[in-house]
């Protein structure tokens, strides 16, 4: 019986072969992006899955008062670790793993001397580091591996790229050379770790213990982690508790040593292992994190794509029941009970979602290599994860329930007298509502919200990078000035004499040796102002920016009053923005010029007030700002191109020719400034991206699904078509006949989704300051967009039905 | 075999009632050949598919075997009709997805008949039909007699103790239609009670007993000799 079920389904869809397709690929693609997403999302899951202890393992962080918000900093004060060890009670082991910044790494290996300029993922600890993190050791093991102070351990990658084509045993005794001068001994090779995770070091050097000053114990510095492996009863709130005491301890202890003037506040929290991977409320550097509402956004996304696709499927098996009625009346008649009508449909499902999961295979591949940028790399390595497949079946599996059980019920409420005498009536286009409308309206509802949703995320994004910014970044090049060169002996001053060599070159118009205007990550201080003699000081946080004379002339930024910045002036002057001038209560720009203020205890005067401009992206609001004159090594080469962009690209080559006269070629890394603020919305980007893709999708489904509904609808209805078409009906009123109907629900999904996506936009907008407003035009256009899609689709097979001769279709019944 | 007293069948819409049986009486033996005939909407159709046990009856009482089959449900009604009732319609109604042999073989898999023996039976009743040369086609590639025959093998394959056939010859040209009547005749002169709905008097001629109807009610029944 099942073998005869898989054979007649196997003719039934070979025969219907178009409905067949249209159902494959929706469920195809439905497949795929429930499969990729599933691989993003099993990877992101099993982040530091194998760490042993991974339950009783805890970060421990720092937290502090930044700009009147509550700051959470992965790092401590490097002390820690020695001062938790030998203080706090309830710890089964502290495992410090403190970042490393080296400018240089030398590598003698026989053949090359290999020279790498900042490697990165270096760290220092201790042997309790091998204890936590499960590595298979290839040479050297964890007990003997910081026996001698000046050892390191490297990952199998690193190793293979210092010394290529030797064996991890031959590698012991090896030496590396750190900063110039510092010597390492090679003592141990681990495998790569197999699992996510944020333990991301390649080359371990031991952390000697040192007595450190009380003042080390005040700085927090991100890239130093501590972890912390509580013992199996302990309440994490019983060993903060302590830590706390310490804390507050050594802050007495240096208030009494130092006397400072500021006050100290912070705190701190342990954060579960399992759940760094997701606190992206975390300050640090270079850790990847993802949040959890984006994973369960994607997750919702696949499941709604995949619910698309099945619905394609229900409605067309239940619009082609009234063509199936004679076949389920002869069943019947001739004693098929229900359960073998249910196996003949499921047969059917089966074979369309196992030949749909198939292509979704071939898919899934090419999905992974066009969205590259926005899928983690390593998730493809979680496609065939054990649990990636076993979910994957188990969403197979409600697949072929989902979409197979309603049609089935349908078929078995089949009367066979009726079906075999008349055929079934067909209901088609008429009003009566049913559960095939219902479902498209969903349909069309959900690829309208994700339509919206597009809309206005691209305007916003638009927005971001059209919006005038208060500065001009047309055609400007940045160049990072060698780091800490500014003072190194040799190249003091050397700058300058570059800007006045690139001045003469053809090409470039402007030249400024400043911080860019807008750039993520600033500095700032506490500057105060007191309005008169006697009065209250008033002191705010005002962002520095180190510029030189000419920065306001070229990024055309308007002083509001006062003076620019004069060359070679040393005396003390500083600009502010408007901003600072309304914080410090000033009432007006005028006002402001002329007057001082004070850090520390150097005195500041104004010379000048600078219209606002952006300092930082769109989701933060312009704040106070000082321009200062100087020179400092956050500052960087802006260079202003001609405007004839066909000149570029030998400008850059001309300024590279000069750059390699005065310093090294490598340093010379030179970008566009309107792309750094592209950059700067990359996470927007990528949402914009995705949220693209899923509108493709959606639409894409929803157009599958309503061209099978609207050929069966042209199908059905040949005979009546063909009486109108005697009674003198035109080719575009039968047209407009048959899409009618399917026009009028989409519009009851545009009337849906509209409010739902309004709501949903309001809130990603309001996380930005500066934003597009949102309005009913957006609306209208993506409701015309969607009837115009609609319309065209149920058009082609209208059109179709609308020009057969009638004498064709009338004699066919 | 079958014994009908009083039956009574009404068609609901929202509008109209409709009386289509109206106090029907009569009783086919078993081994009779019995033609029911009478203008299309008198009711012979509907009577064809109560005695079928596809359709239940409004009033009266419906006999199969003895047994009082009128108040079955519609699980019981088809266990009694897959083992003793076979069917042979006017538009043939094969399953287009299904070769001739698969066609024949359904009712055997509903009725759970093991594959070994489907065969046999099967093949033996294809043979008989002789249509075993087209049993892997399927039925859009056989002309309308061999279709019929196919179907009148898909009714006698179960070796119903009933053939229930409604106008078996009205899509054939003559010579086909001799051709399924002969058969007919032949299942019944082995034993298989029939009962055929038709307009032509001359595959009425075929039967025992011709009974017919107007307007739901029986006018005559004529014992043929």
């Amino acid at each position: 019986m099942i073998k005869l079920s898989f054979k007649t389904a196997f003719r039934y869809l070979w025969k219907h072969k178009l409905f067949t397709a249209l159902n494959i690929a929706g469920l195809a693609i439905g497949i795929c992006t429930c499969w990729v997403i599933l691989s993003i999302v099993r990877y992101e899951f099993n982040f530091e899955s194998a760490i042993p202890e991974r339950e009783n393992t805890y970060r421990l962080v720092t937290g502090k008062m930044f700009d009147n918000k509550e700051t959470i900093y992965g790092g401590v004060s490097a002390p820690f670790y020695q001062g938790v060890r030998e203080n706090v009670t309830g710890v089964k082991a502290v495992v410090p793993v403190y970042g490393q910044w080296i400018s240089s790494v030398k590598v003698d290996n026989g053949k090359e001397l290999i020279e790498v300029e900042e490697p990165e993922d270096i760290i220092a600890t201790d042997s309790s580091y091998f204890e936590m993190v499960p590595y298979k050791w290839l040479a050297g093991n964890a007990r003997t591996a910081f026996q001698q102070p000046e050892s390191v351990v490297l990952t199998q990658s690193r190793a293979n790229s210092y010394f290529p084509g030797l064996t991890p045993g031959q590698l012991i005794g090896k030496t590396i050379t750190y900063e110039e001068d510092a010597i390492k001994t090679i003592s141990g090779i681990v495998e790569d770790l197999h699992f996510p995770s944020e333990f991301t070091a390649q080359e371990i050097l031991y952390l000697q213990p040192i007595a450190y000053p009380l003042v080390e114990w005040t700085n927090t510095n991100s890239s130093d982690r501590l972890y912390i492996i509580a013992e199996n009863d302990k309440n994490p709130a019983t060993i903060l508790k302590q830590i706390q005491q310490l804390s507050d301890q050594k802050w007495q202890d240096f208030k009494q040593e130092r006397n400072p003037t500021y006050e100290f506040v912070r705190w701190f929290s342990m954060i579960p292992l399992s759940e760094m991977h997701f606190a992206t409320y975390v300050n640090e550097w270079q850790v990847k994190k993802t949040s959890k509402t984006v994973l369960f956004g994607l997750i919702g996304t696949a499941i709604f794509i995949l619910f698309l696709a099945c619905i394609n499927y229900i409605n067309l098996s239940t619009a082609q029941i009234p063509q199936r009625g004679k076949e389920i009346g002869i069943r019947k008649t001739l004693g098929s009970n229900n359960k073998s009508l249910l196996m003949q449909i499921f047969s059917e499902t089966i074979i369309v979602v196992l030949i749909g999961a198939l292509l979704s295979f071939v898919l899934v591949h090419f999905s992974f290599l066009l969205l590259s940028d926005m899928i983690p790399q390593d998730a493809v390595n979680f496609q065939f994860h054990t649990n990636t497949l076993l979910i994957l079946g188990g969403i197979l599996i409600a697949t072929i329930v989902s979409s197979g059980a309603y049609p089935a019920i349908q078929m078995t409420r089949v009367n066979p007298i009726q079906s075999i005498k008349n055929g079934l009536s067909q209901k088609s286009g008429k009003s009566r509502f049913n559960v095939r409308k219902g479902l498209f309206i969903f349909q069309y509802t959900i690829a309208q919200c994700f339509i919206i949703g597009a809309i206005i995320v691209g305007q916003q994004l638009k927005y971001t990078i059209k919006k005038d910014l208060g500065f001009n970044k047309d055609a400007v090049l940045l160049v990072d000035h060698p780091f800490n060169m500014t003072s190194k002996a040799g190249f003091v001053g050397k700058q300058k004499v570059l800007l006045e060599e690139l001045q003469k070159l053809p090409g470039v118009t402007n030249l400024s040796f400043s911080e860019s205007p807008l750039r993520m990550g600033y500095s700032s201080s506490p500057y105060i102002y007191t309005p008169a003699e006697g009065t209250d000081p008033v002191s705010r946080q005002l962002q520095i920016k180190m510029v030189d004379h000419n920065y306001l002339s070229f990024y055309q930024m308007p002083l509001v009053a006062g003076k620019d910045f004069v060359a070679g002036d040393s005396s003390k002057k500083v600009i502010l923005n408007e901003t600072a001038v309304k914080e410090y209560g000033i009432s007006s720009p005028e006002e402001a010029v002329g007057k001082t203020i004070k850090r520390s205890d150097e005195l500041y005067s104004i010379a000048g007030v600078v219209k606002d401009f952006h300092q930082e992206n769109f989701y933060k609001e312009i704040k106070p700002l000082v321009l200062m004159q100087g020179d400092q090594p956050r500052q960087m080469f802006n260079i202003k191109l001609s405007s004839n962009s066909e000149q570029w690209p030998q400008t850059i080559e001309a300024i590279k020719a000069t750059w390699t006269k005065f310093y090294s070629e490598k340093y010379f890394e030179y970008r566009f400034y309107d792309e750094t603020i592209e950059a700067l919305y990359k996470e927007d980007q990528r949402l914009s991206t995705l949220i693209n893709v899923a509108t493709f999708i959606s639409i894409f489904i929803g157009c599958l699904g309503l061209f099978g509904l609207a050929t069966l609808t042209a199908f059905q209805r040949t005979k009546e078509i063909g009486v109108r078409k005697v009674l003198g009906a035109s080719v575009s009123s039968i047209v407009g006949l048959l899409s009618k109907d399917f026009v009028k629900l989409v519009i009851i999904a545009i009337v849906i989704a509209s409010p739902i996506a309004w709501w949903a936009m309001n809130k990603w907008l309001e996380e930005f300051i500066y934003k597009v407003p949102v309005t009913i035009w957006t609306f209208l256009m993506a409701g015309g967009l969607a009837i115009i899609i609609a319309f065209v689709t149920v058009s082609v097979q209208a059109v179709k039905a609308a020009i057969v001769n009638p004498v064709n279709s009338l004699r066919d019944e | 075999m079958i014994k009908i007293q009083q039956l009574e069948k009404l068609y609901r819409t929202e509008e109209i009632e409709t009386l289509v049986l109206n106090k029907i009486s009569f009783e086919v033996k078993e081994g009779e050949f019995v033609a029911v005939m009478g203008p299309s909407g008198c009711g012979k159709s509907t009577l064809l598919n109560i005695i079928g046990l596809l359709d239940d009856c409004d009033g009266g009482s419906f006999f199969f075997n003895n047994i009082d089959v009128s108040k079955y449900n519609e699980r019981k009604r088809s266990a009694l009709r897959k083992k003793n009732i076979g069917f042979v319609f006017q538009s043939f109604n094969l399953i287009d997805e299904l070769t001739v042999y698969e066609n024949v073989e359904l009712p055997l898999i509903y009725t759970k008949v093991k594959a070994s023996e489907r065969k046999e039976r099967v093949e033996e009743v294809l043979q008989q039909m002789q249509i075993m040369h087209r049993r892997n086609h399927f039925p859009q590639q056989l002309s309308g007699g061999q279709q019929q025959r196919v179907a009148v093998a898909r009714a006698v394959v179960n070796k119903p103790k009933l053939i229930l056939a409604d106008e078996p010859t009205g899509n054939l040209d003559s010579n086909n239609g001799n051709e399924v009547m002969q058969l007919l005749t032949e299942l019944n002169q082995a034993g298989t009670t029939v009962i055929m709905v038709t307009h032509s008097e001359h595959d009425a001629h075929f039967s025992h007993k011709i009974i017919r109807m107007l307007d739901g009610q029986i006018v005559t029944e004529n014992i043929l000799l």
